[in-house]
């Protein structure tokens, strides 16, 4: 049977099977389930602040229909549905969450918490999953309406998100923060900023579009440093959101901690940005 | 063929998951944020021995006890205790990851020889007693 017969089938499912590839080892993380489980409401509700406006940069980047669609809006929606839909599926299908096994505010926390990553693999699904046409008119990709500016800045935060989120909730970052010593961080910054050159500009992934040489970020370095301080942001919001860090964390603890998290976070961007430029 | 004319636009089944969609994304957030407004009571732990649980083998006793949270809010790292009533004996520690607001966990203790006390009407053995040492909060 051709997928092409029914397109807006195949767009759901494709979104579906974005979420799982997106999320799945988030699924079987044990630190998703104990934020689910320890997190409060009100903090898993604030978290989805962010989330919307994440999940509509991923929508405007890559989607999950093929070709041009104007509705954002039922997209949107359709993303966090089948987010929720895929986390709460997998967490019943594996026992996490089971009557008796765990309180229901606790297991809807855990479904909550568990979608967001669900919801952001969902609006990635085209970019995950490259379609078989090659033609890239069938990628509904409205970010490339933008200033070029303006897309790698986007593409740096949507793939630097959908990296991140799959370190930023174990208890790891925070471990090889304390782990390191001193004169590791400088090296790892080096690192982070030297791969996030190489993978742009030297690995020869995409040809850089038309324009891609001008605006504020319009040279290899300007692009490399902006998008690391960007992945740097994106680095201490995931340490807070998971309450590696608080305000009552020491400043140098919190840089060192974000350091840490960036070069995670820098090659997720870095990604995002070779993406865009396919 | 253009982008547009082959574009994968939303119609019957595009509407009907965003309608699903948007029903599971409100219950999700009107769940929450009912629980949040409503429960703020810190964390309260309770453990109680569960005598029928508990068996005896090779002259170990595997105390089952019950460490329920009745507050709203999650406790880490709680701690239990189990230890003989007066002087002497072991004292047997163990520690719960997470315990969420409402859930209840079934640990096991294994104390050496038969126990009396928190199993009521059993004269042999010695006299246990289950405390809460603490937790952190989470």
């Amino acid at each position: 049977m051709s997928g092409t017969r029914y397109p807006d089938r195949d767009c759901v499912l494709r979104a579906f099977a974005g979420a799982l590839l997106g999320a799945l080892p988030l699924l079987y993380t044990m630190e998703m389930w104990w934020h689910g489980r320890t997190f409060s409401d009100g903090w898993i509700l604030a978290l989805y602040v962010p989330t919307v406006g994440v999940v509509l940069l991923c929508l405007l980047f890559g989607g999950f229909r093929l070709g041009v669609s104007g509705h954002l809006g039922i997209d949107l929606l359709i993303t966090l549905g089948i987010g929720i839909f895929a986390s709460v599926v997998t967490l019943l299908v594996v026992g996490q969450i089971a009557p008796g096994f765990v309180p229901l505010s606790a297991a809807v926390r855990m479904v909550a918490i568990e979608a967001i990553p669900c919801a952001i693999g969902a609006a990635l699904a085209v970019t995950q999953l490259r379609p078989r046409q090659r033609n890239k008119n069938h990628m509904d990709r409205r970010i490339v309406r933008l200033p070029e500016d303006a897309q790698k800045v986007l593409a740096t935060i949507v793939g630097g998100v959908f990296f991140a989120f799959n370190i930023a909730p174990t208890e790891e970052v925070w471990m090889m923060t304390i782990e390191a010593e001193p004169y590791h961080f400088p090296l790892i910054v080096l690192f982070s900023v030297a791969v996030s050159y190489g993978i742009v500009f030297l690995a020869d992934f995409a040809e850089r579009p038309e324009g891609f040489d001008q605006g504020a970020l319009g040279t290899p370095l300007a692009e490399t440093f902006v998008s690391y301080l960007i992945s740097l942001v994106i680095s201490l919001g995931f340490l807070y959101a998971f309450r590696h860090v608080s305000a009552s964390t020491p400043l140098h603890a919190q840089v060192q901690a974000a350091v840490m998290l960036g070069y995670v976070t820098t090659i997720g961007g870095s990604a995002g940005r070779v993406l865009i430029a396919e | 063929m253009s982008a547009r004319e082959n574009a994968e636009n939303p119609s019957g089944i595009s509407r009907v998951t965003a309608a699903i969609s948007g029903a599971l994304v409100a219950a999700l957030i009107g769940y929450l944020g009912i629980h949040a407004i409503q429960s703020d009571e810190p964390p309260a732990i309770v453990a109680e021995a569960v005598p029928e649980a508990g068996w005896t083998r090779d002259g170990v006793t595997y105390l089952a006890i019950d460490v329920r949270n009745e507050g709203d809010e999650s406790a880490r790292d709680v701690q239990i205790q189990v230890e003989p009533e007066g002087d002497g004996g072991e004292v047997r520690r163990t520690l719960i990851d997470f315990l969420a607001g409402g859930e209840t966990s079934r640990i096991y203790v294994a104390v050496p020889g038969p126990v009396r006390e928190p199993l009521p009407g059993n004269d042999g053995g010695r006299e246990l007693r289950v405390l809460v040492v603490g937790f952190e909060e989470s």
